[in-house]
């Protein structure tokens, strides 16, 4: 069983759509990131999931609950960090974990000792007495989170999970989740913006532009369906000439290739040209390339090479398509 | 509590204050429109002790009920309407408890605070006049319509502003447009008191057992239709900044 699914869901804010015919599965000890610039339906679609908001059409469930009908039921086993729910600022963040530790039914003892655990492992110990009205940013979202997994789910929806975070900070967070994802086998879904940080804590994606799914799969899958390729690059001795096919950028010598199958038909093909080889490497695409690579076309655009008389398109993505599932 | 103490205390020793230290002109009688306001006293009284009488009975109880409207206003504002825009209300519907289940501890302990700030102004106004009543030899006030006024008008006019608040939740923008709500709760009750000096008519404690019995009657309709509408669907119907295309 997918431990989150989602089948065409769709939300529309005053006839307004935000969020339209979204498919997702997400399975047990896995971590999907909902990547996507501001304003491509993430938090919509992760309220959604959390059962604030019901959709306008289509259905998702998690863990096979219902977010919309059986919304208590589903907050017992899946865990939530949104921007817009934090903590009892009046409360220290030592009493809001135990307060909603309480919440969720955990025995006082069980609610110390996690508590203790994630408070030590997100690295915010020593603000365990203080006010969650005065905790800095990067403390109140890693307190947020800490208040998110109290209750140890086996689903955890983050929005914007590195915002506001420092990259030290960020890297605790990020080790944690991974963590989480190991060895607890929670299921992680993450929305963000951040595309280098999605590509740090997750291992599959869904692009999502408008509030349309425009692609999805692992970072792979996406390089081939946005048509991106690797890049070998090479540092030669000052003053050499590059082999065929060989421009300079960024003080080494690149050429775009298929496969990383290719390397060491270059290497050895640089090396028996008599080049002072000093570094090779390859370069591969980082999730920001491949999603602006959808957005300016990306698979289609590639595709249109081999179908000449197709129209090609501008800067609009495949609708709703699954395109680094069909490529 | 300031508010409170300064509607059960302040306001009556100011009274009692005014009324013991005006010097009383000789031959002073009480008008006759306050008299048909208490016929069981006519006669009875002195001049200073009917007013306080007069004070006791017919305006008191309308201070006094400005406690557990106020009270309740405020508090029910606080737990719906501040947790509202601080954000912390959809942390609470994260946790594992049922939408309902958070609406209803949040009427019963608003309502248990605002009866509890109640019962304790009563108190320091019970102590209050007490003494007054003592000194100036004016008949005891504890009578049956205060009873009722204190035992069951006070818990269901509680209950009723807590609920009437989260009934508006859904509509009102802010913490302070909700307490400003109170008013409208307010005037009908101060209109039911003042109303009795035109002579119209004289609040009996029947009248008041009536009102208590409908207003816990429309506290009960006004809480069912909340708690329906107290669904995080509804409550954050407003589209999310970050979902917006």
């Amino acid at each position: 069983m997918d431990a989150i699914a989602a089948f065409g869901l769709t939300k529309q804010y005053a006839g307004r759509t935000v969020l339209q015919g979204m498919n997702l599965q997400v399975k047990p000890g896995s971590a999907m990131a909902c990547a996507g610039k501001e304003g491509s339906g993430k938090t919509t679609l992760i309220r959604l999931l959390c059962g604030l908001c019901r959709p306008t059409a289509g259905d998702c469930s998690v863990l096979g609950l219902s977010p919309a009908f059986e919304m208590a039921k589903l907050h017992g086993v899946m865990g939530a960090v949104l921007e817009t729910a934090p903590l009892y600022g009046a409360m220290t963040l030592s009493e809001n974990l135990l307060f909603f530790a309480g919440l969720h039914g955990m025995d006082t003892n069980d609610a110390l000792e996690r508590s203790s655990f994630l408070l030590h492992r997100l690295d915010i110990w020593e603000y365990r007495d203080e006010k969650a009205a005065s905790l800095p940013t990067g403390v109140a979202r890693r307190a947020s989170l800490a208040r998110a997994l109290m209750h140890s789910p086996r689903v955890l929806l983050m929005d914007e999970a590195a915002r506001g975070l420092d990259p030290d900070t960020a890297e605790i967070v990020r080790e944690l989740l991974r963590y989480l994802v190991r060895e607890e086998g929670i299921a992680l879904l993450l929305g963000t913006r951040n595309m280098w940080y999605a590509e740090k804590v997750c291992d599959n994606f869904s692009l999502m532009l408008d509030g349309v799914l425009i692609a999805r799969g692992d970072k792979e899958i996406l390089r081939k369906g946005a048509g991106v390729r690797f890049r070998a690059a090479l540092r030669l001795a000052g003053g050499e000439e590059a082999p065929p096919g060989f421009r300079l950028q960024e003080g080494l010598w690149q050429k775009e290739i298929d496969s990383e199958k290719e390397m060491p038909a270059i290497i050895s093909g640089a090396v028996g040209q008599g080049k002072s080889l000093y570094e090779a490497k390859l370069l591969r695409p980082p999730l920001d390339e491949i999603y602006r690579a959808y957005l300016a076309g990306g698979r289609r655009r590639e595709g249109a090479y081999e179908q000449p008389a197709g129209p090609e398109p501008k800067d609009k993505p495949a609708e709703g398509g699954d395109g680094g599932k069909e490529a | 509590m300031l508010v409170p103490l300064l509607l059960a205390v302040v306001v009556p020793v100011v009274y009692f204050a005014a009324i013991s230290l005006t010097p009383m002109p000789p031959g002073a009688r009480v008008p006759e429109g306050v008299w048909a306001l208490l016929p069981e006293f006519e006669g009875k009284l002195e001049y200073r002790q009917a007013w306080i009488e007069a004070f006791t009975t017919l305006l008191c109880p309308m201070l006094f009920l400005c406690v557990p409207l106020l009270t309740g206003a405020v508090s029910s504002s606080c737990a719906f309407m501040t947790e509202k825009e601080e954000g912390t209300l959809e942390t609470l519907l994260l946790s594992s408890m049922e939408a309902r289940s958070v609406f209803s501890a949040k009427i019963t302990c608003c309502t248990l605070l605002s009866v509890f700030l109640s019962l304790a102004a009563f108190a320091a106004f019970f102590l209050t006049v007490t003494v007054v009543d003592i000194l100036t030899g004016a008949p005891f006030f504890l009578r049956i319509d205060w009873l009722v006024t204190v035992f069951l008008l006070m818990p269901s006019l509680s209950m009723f502003s807590v609920v009437f608040i989260s009934f508006i939740m859904t509509r009102a923008r802010s913490t302070g447009e909700a307490m400003q709500t109170v008013g409208y709760l307010i005037l009908p009750v101060a209109a039911l008191y003042l109303v009795q000096f035109t002579g119209a008519f004289r609040l009996h404690w029947t009248v008041l057992l009536a009102v208590a019995a409908v207003l816990a009657v429309a506290a009960v309709i006004l809480y069912n239709i909340s708690a329906q509408k107290f669904q995080p669907e509804k409550l954050f119907a407003q589209q999310p900044e970050d979902g917006a295309p």
